[in-house]
């Protein structure tokens, strides 16, 4: 299973060749953007250090976190209710662990260098598939599956 | 170029935390009760961009004096939302989570959050005209004592909003989800 990534393979390379703690702040910085840009907030990207593939790791879950929380936050009720609905969220969170949808376009997928299994293909709502084409950003499900 | 990043990670103990995401829910409603306890504290409300904004007071209105604080002249509404006393509204199911203030025990409730869904700053903004008639102009007369003039259309009320979405908030709620999902202990978000 993967997820599409937001961390710069340049920054990685960096931090893998020197491990200076600014190149990974870097692309901390880089992944922040990326994600904020997605979803549309100013989100400091809290990680802990570690080595790369668990800064990725973090990287990722973070932005996981972040899409399923305004994906759920849609406000059910009217005037003083205020609330979560979690089943989009978690329909989201099963079709990326499925491999039918993925969590960002981040990534080209008509470059074949950038695919990897689970995120070949976005299914839309109205079950049309997209194939190998840039997939939508979570913005874009987030149009299309709440109504 | 960007790179396709493998997570190493499974998500299937993500998927089966989330299956039941009450704990969750109970945390992100103990954050924002918080937020809203400051915002009647501090009589000021968090933006959706993230600003810090006074409410416009409360001024004397006929016979009735001005409250010290806005929104708080019986502090039924604050406890309310505190998911205390009459009209509290607390629903947490696997489904999702819902809590507020029922209109029917806070009919103003709604005119001060500043409408339904979520308040976005224009919608703060503009304050509610709620369109005078001839029973409103005896109500007022007989309980504050304050007789409208005839050209008098409309009675404005300012908004003061509450309980919106706001960066912190979203941040703060994503980061508690995404202890739970991990399987991390929510802590006391209150």
């Amino acid at each position: 299973m993967a997820l599409s990534g937001y961390v710069d393979a340049e920054h990685l390379e960096l931090v893998r060749k020197d491990g200076k703690e600014a190149n990974r702040q870097r692309a901390v910085n880089s992944a922040s953007a990326t994600i904020n840009s997605h979803l549309g907030g100013r989100h400091a990207v809290p990680v802990v250090a570690g080595d790369d593939e668990e800064l990725s790791a973090q990287l990722e879950e973070w932005a996981l976190a972040l899409a399923l929380y305004r994906l759920s936050s849609g406000t059910p009720g009217t005037g003083s209710r205020i609330g979560l609905r979690w089943a989009d969220a978690m329909r989201q969170l099963r079709a990326i662990r499925d491999g039918s949808q993925v969590l960002i376009g981040a990534a080209p997928l008509s470059d074949p260098a950038n695919r990897s299994e689970g995120a070949v293909e976005m299914v839309g709502a109205a079950g049309t598939k997209r194939a190998n084409s840039f997939p939508p950003s979570l913005f874009d499900c987030e149009r299309n599956m709440i109504p | 170029m960007r790179a396709v990043v493998d997570n190493p990670r499974p998500l299937d103990p993500m998927v089966a935390a989330a299956s039941d995401p009450t704990p969750y829910f109970r945390a992100w409603l103990a954050m924002r009760r918080k937020q809203v306890r400051s915002e009647f504290a501090g009589a000021r409300w968090l933006s959706p961009g993230g600003a810090s904004v006074k409410w416009k007071p409360v001024g004397p209105f006929g016979s009735r004096e001005a409250p010290t604080s806005p929104l708080n002249r019986t502090g039924r509404l604050a406890a309310a939302y505190q998911g205390q006393g009459a009209g509290a509204i607390e629903e947490i199911t696997e489904k999702g989570v819902l809590w507020g203030v029922r209109g029917s025990v806070h009919p103003a409730a709604a005119v001060h959050r500043g409408g339904g869904g979520k308040v976005l700053v224009a919608q703060a903004n503009a304050p509610e005209r709620i369109p005078v008639t001839g029973r409103m102009r005896l109500f007022l007369g007989h309980k504050f004592g304050v007789r409208l003039k005839s050209s008098t259309m409309f009675i404005v009320i300012p908004r003061r909003p509450h309980a919106t979405d706001n960066p912190v908030a979203s941040t703060r709620g994503a980061a508690l989800l995404s202890a739970h999902v991990r399987g991390l202990a929510l802590g006391n978000a209150s």
